[in-house]
């Protein structure tokens, strides 16, 4: 599983770590009926603690990303992946609408939006 | 019970190092028929007194020990029960008391005189003594308070030393007509000894009761 | 089940008491415990392995009475003290021996391994070891009792940072074992801001809180500002610190903040001793500069 976490994002690590393992799905790098590490392997891995893998698995099998099984671990879920980008790609939509309107509110062009866009993906 | 004698044995091995080459020695000295015994005599004399001390006072020397580096905090972890850790204390003792019966033994050995023996139940009557009343107190201070436990040790036992023991081997000079004199150089070690095993039995149900109720270290 | 239960725990040791301590230690988890020297995190230990004996309240450790059971619990639990509280006159090998007698699970094999991973000459007495040496011995031998309570009172003060490193490896990779818990008493805080799942603080003999890591650092907040805003947001802040660039808080409420004040604050995330500070600082009253 290749996960990069970043420290200093103001993201919090379980919301990184769910997004990294949402893209290794959508990529295809993990497929519908692959094992995921098991928590706490992943958690030392990582060099992260145990209850934030917990949370992430716990959210992403919610989500229906992935499910697991007692006494043997976490799976990759058959995945509609048409569907999911779906989704996603609306969620997309609905978050640029949020931020073009906040952004009109102080007068912010596009253009700026998009440099702004681009500094932050660099700093990721 | 069992973690705790070895423990103290293991802690005390220079103890028995000395304890058993005093017996050896004394052994030697009675088997031997050599003229150097006479002037031989006075560093026997001083061995044995100091090897006594030693195997009479090994439950405050282990303690000292444990306390001088705080590696009771480690000991004291280690798993076992508090009541475990005091019987081991007493059986520790009990077998030290052997290992001084032995010296005496070794050394009565050597001079052939019997009334040796109601110097050892003095000088054992009063260790007890002063051990048990040690103990009454561990229970609630474990070991702190140490010094006081060499003092409660170190003052009774040396006042027997110089008022029963020494006038006992000297026995020849003094006048054993005075009143009472019998009776205190042979009848009260036994008493002594009594009242000393009366009060290592009370110690050590009352310690064992109150053992939880502390602090440790 | 808990791996270690505090009920109501009350000391009174002169200068310092703990008062009304109740505190849950998570089996299966990291807790870290944090406070100042003084604060009462090595007593509470002390309390945990019954050395001590608390005046008022109960202890239970897996779910046993700690100090009927003290035996079997302590062979369960795996300690690593202070280098200053070890017996100085003995060479590990010699402690091997010892040990065998006292754990029903001691494995000489993988005490001597981790001795030789780590360095530290089996045959010299204690005494003649380094100060980080004798903190290695103490951790090889909680190690090598399959212990599944590990307790750590400031295991990495006097360690170089490649041994605290390599310490954390090791605690993760028991952690791997679902029964594994290990409580951390540091005031290295740096090593809990990664690896801790649950955090303690301890102050004064009171415990502060007994949080999630994740929900603490989500919940409260640094947050910087110009002078003004700090009368205006008064309760709001935790700790108030003025100084020559404006103010520096902790905050329980950061989007309530930026709704308010919006560009006059940053807020940013806390590390541990920022928090503690914050807090020791709101115990004592705000500070007017």
């Amino acid at each position: 599983m290749d996960i990069k976490l970043s420290n200093r994002s103001d993201v919090p690590i379980y919301e990184q770590l769910k997004n990294e393992i949402i893209r290794l799905i959508m990529t295809g790098a993990l497929r519908p009926g692959d094992p995921l590490l098991s928590m706490r392997k992943l958690a030392k891995e990582l060099s992260i603690s145990i209850i934030t893998t917990k949370r992430a698995y716990q959210d992403l099998e919610a989500a229906g990303y992935v499910y697991s099984v007692v006494g043997k671990g976490t799976y990759v879920s058959e995945q509609n992946n048409e569907n999911r980008r779906e989704q996603l790609l609306i969620e997309v939509e609905k978050k640029l609408e949020e931020l073009l309107s906040t952004a009109k509110k102080i007068d912010l062009s596009t253009e700026e939006l998009v440099e702004m866009m681009k500094v932050m993906e660099e700093d990721q | 019970m069992g973690k705790q004698l070895y423990l103290n044995l293991f802690q005390s091995k220079w103890i028995w190092y000395l304890g058993i080459s005093t017996i050896l020695i004394n052994l030697l000295m009675a088997l031997s028929l050599s003229d150097y015994r006479g002037s031989l005599m006075p560093f026997i004399n001083v061995l044995n007194v100091i090897a006594v001390v030693y195997t009479t006072s090994a439950y405050l020397n282990i303690h000292y020990m444990l306390k001088s580096d705080d590696s009771h905090y480690f000991y004291f972890s280690l798993p076992n029960t508090k009541r475990n850790i005091i019987r081991g204390d007493y059986i520790y003792y009990m077998v030290m008391m052997v290992l001084t019966a032995a010296i005496f033994g070794s050394y009565m050995a050597i001079t052939q005189e019997t009334y040796y023996l109601y110097g050892f139940m003095m000088l054992m009557g009063v260790s007890l003594i002063v051990m048990s009343l040690y103990y009454l107190g561990y229970g609630k201070y474990w070991l702190r308070y140490l010094s006081t436990g060499y003092v409660i040790y170190g003052v009774p036992m040396l006042m027997t030393l110089l008022f029963h023991f020494m006038p006992l081997v000297n026995v020849n000079q003094l006048d054993r007509r005075m009143p009472g004199m019998d009776f205190y150089l042979y009848e009260l070690p036994i008493y002594t000894l009594a009242v000393g095993i009366v009060l290592f039995i009370i110690s050590y149900a009352i310690t064992q009761r109150n053992i939880t109720k502390h602090d440790m270290v | 089940m808990d791996a270690v239960t505090v009920k109501g725990l009350d000391k009174n040791m002169g200068r310092f008491r703990l008062k009304d301590v109740n505190l849950n230690i998570r089996k299966g988890y990291i807790t870290g415990l944090i406070g100042e020297n003084g604060s009462g995190k090595s007593t509470l230990i002390h309390h945990m392995l019954a050395l001590k004996k608390q005046d008022g309240g109960r202890i239970s450790i897996l779910d046993k009475d700690l100090e009927m059971e003290r035996e079997e619990l302590l062979n369960r639990i795996g300690l690593v003290f202070a280098e200053d509280r070890f017996p100085q006159n003995i060479s590990p090998k010699r402690l091997n021996g010892l040990l065998t007698i006292y754990y029903n699970n001691w494995h000489a094999d993988t005490f001597f391994a981790y001795l030789e991973r780590f360095n530290v000459d089996a045959i010299s007495k204690v005494k003649f070891l380094s100060t980080g040496e004798k903190v290695k011995l103490s951790i090889a031998i909680a190690l090598s009792h399959e212990a599944e309570l590990l307790i750590l009172d400031e295991p990495t003060s006097n360690l170089d940072p490649t041994f605290r490193m390599e310490l954390l490896d090791i605690l993760q990779t028991l952690m791997i074992d679902e029964d594994v818990t290990i409580l951390f008493s540091t005031h290295i805080t740096t090593d809990l801001e990664k690896v801790a799942d649950y955090i303690v603080m301890i102050d004064d003999g009171e415990v502060l809180f007994d949080m999630d890591k994740d929900v603490l650092f989500e919940s409260y907040r640094k947050v910087k500002g110009d002078r003004q805003i700090v009368d205006d947001a008064g309760e709001l802040l935790i700790g108030t610190t003025i100084n020559a660039l404006g103010f520096e808080a902790m905050t329980k409420e950061p989007q309530a903040l930026d709704e308010l004040y919006g560009r006059k604050v940053l807020i940013e995330n806390l590390t541990i001793d920022e928090m503690m500070y914050f807090i020791k600082k709101g115990k004592r009253g705000v500070d007017n500069g």
